[in-house]
């Protein structure tokens, strides 16, 4: 149930995104969003110092934060690497990638 | 970066503040953050929706360049699946939440905090934060071992502006089109993809 009005803010404010896309109004929308990330981060920071099991448990948090982010980061760099061969580095593409400098290099 | 450090400095407040007890009860109220939260996600809602760039783009690159965003989304995935089985405490979905960041460490980290309590929602922002910094440090390593492409994939939602300037230095200017791309997509799936996770 909690999720749903989740769901429900991002898909109405598509819905006003796209018929005010027109508006200068909306150029406005990065800015706001910038004060509430900063206004949500001071909040974030008020959860975590509030509870105490975050406060003394904070070094075995940044190691498992350490750890998803050495899986998250290296499994999208061998996805990236993968798809750099099969897909954007063959011969007959020269549209993304200059094949002169490639050359060059060896 | 000036804008990372601000973020955290605020974060830091926070806890300090927290910690001090010189808080007022009123600013512990959970609903007024849930309610800022839905503001949010309203602001990132008519950001895509208002967006033109990504549809114009894709015309012109084809559907060659939807296959980044892919490949980003399910090695993340993979990894971060292949770390939860190491991590005793923390559930597989907890982990994809985290991992479904993509860099974008302020969004998930709040939305994860609101749903699974400030412990996971601490892991999504220093993980998320760790990622852009990845890119920041490791950039011309990434290209050098994975491609031109890998840094575009490391820095996952943030490829469209904090991380833009090391792309464009490391893979090149013909990889700027690709890496705004991916930013945008990427961007606009990191709320959907932690709000799916979260409700799993």
């Amino acid at each position: 149930m909690t999720i749903i009005p989740v769901f429900f803010s991002i898909l109405s404010g598509i819905a006003v995104g796209y018929l005010l896309r027109q508006k200068k109004v909306t150029q406005k929308t990065g800015m706001l969003l910038n004060l509430v990330i900063m206004l949500l981060l001071l909040f974030l920071g008020i959860a975590v110092g509030s509870n105490r099991e975050v406060v003394t448990k904070f070094a075995s948090i940044g190691l498992e934060a350490l750890l998803l982010t050495l899986g998250g980061t290296l499994g999208s760099l061998i996805a990236a690497g993968w798809l750099y061969k099969k897909a954007f580095h063959s011969p007959h593409e020269t549209s993304l990638q200059s094949k002169k400098n490639n050359r060059e290099k060896r | 970066m000036k804008q990372t450090i601000l973020y955290l400095l605020l974060f830091t407040v926070g806890v300090v503040a927290a910690i001090t007890g010189v808080l007022p009860e009123v600013l512990q109220d959970d609903r007024i953050s849930k309610g800022i939260l839905y503001l949010l996600l309203f602001l990132v809602g008519i950001q895509i929706g208002s967006g033109r760039n990504m549809f114009r783009v894709l015309g012109r690159y084809g559907i060659k360049i939807m296959l980044l965003p892919l490949g980003t989304t399910l090695g993340t995935f993979a990894g971060v699946s292949l770390i939860s089985l190491i991590l005793p405490d923390r559930s597989l979905t907890d982990c994809l939440s985290v991992g479904a960041g993509f860099a974008y460490y302020s969004l998930s980290s709040i939305l994860i905090t609101e749903f699974r309590g400030a412990e996971l929602g601490t892991v999504a922002l220093l993980a998320n934060i760790m990622r852009e910094f990845s890119v920041l440090v490791f950039a011309p390593w990434m290209v050098r071992y994975f491609g031109p492409l890998a840094p575009i994939s490391a820095g996952g939602a943030t490829t469209m502006d904090t991380t833009l300037p090391f792309i464009t230095r490391y893979s090149g200017e013909p990889y700027v089109v690709v890496a705004l791309f991916h930013g945008m997509v990427i961007d606009f799936t990191v709320p959907l993809w932690v709000s799916l996770f979260l409700s799993l």
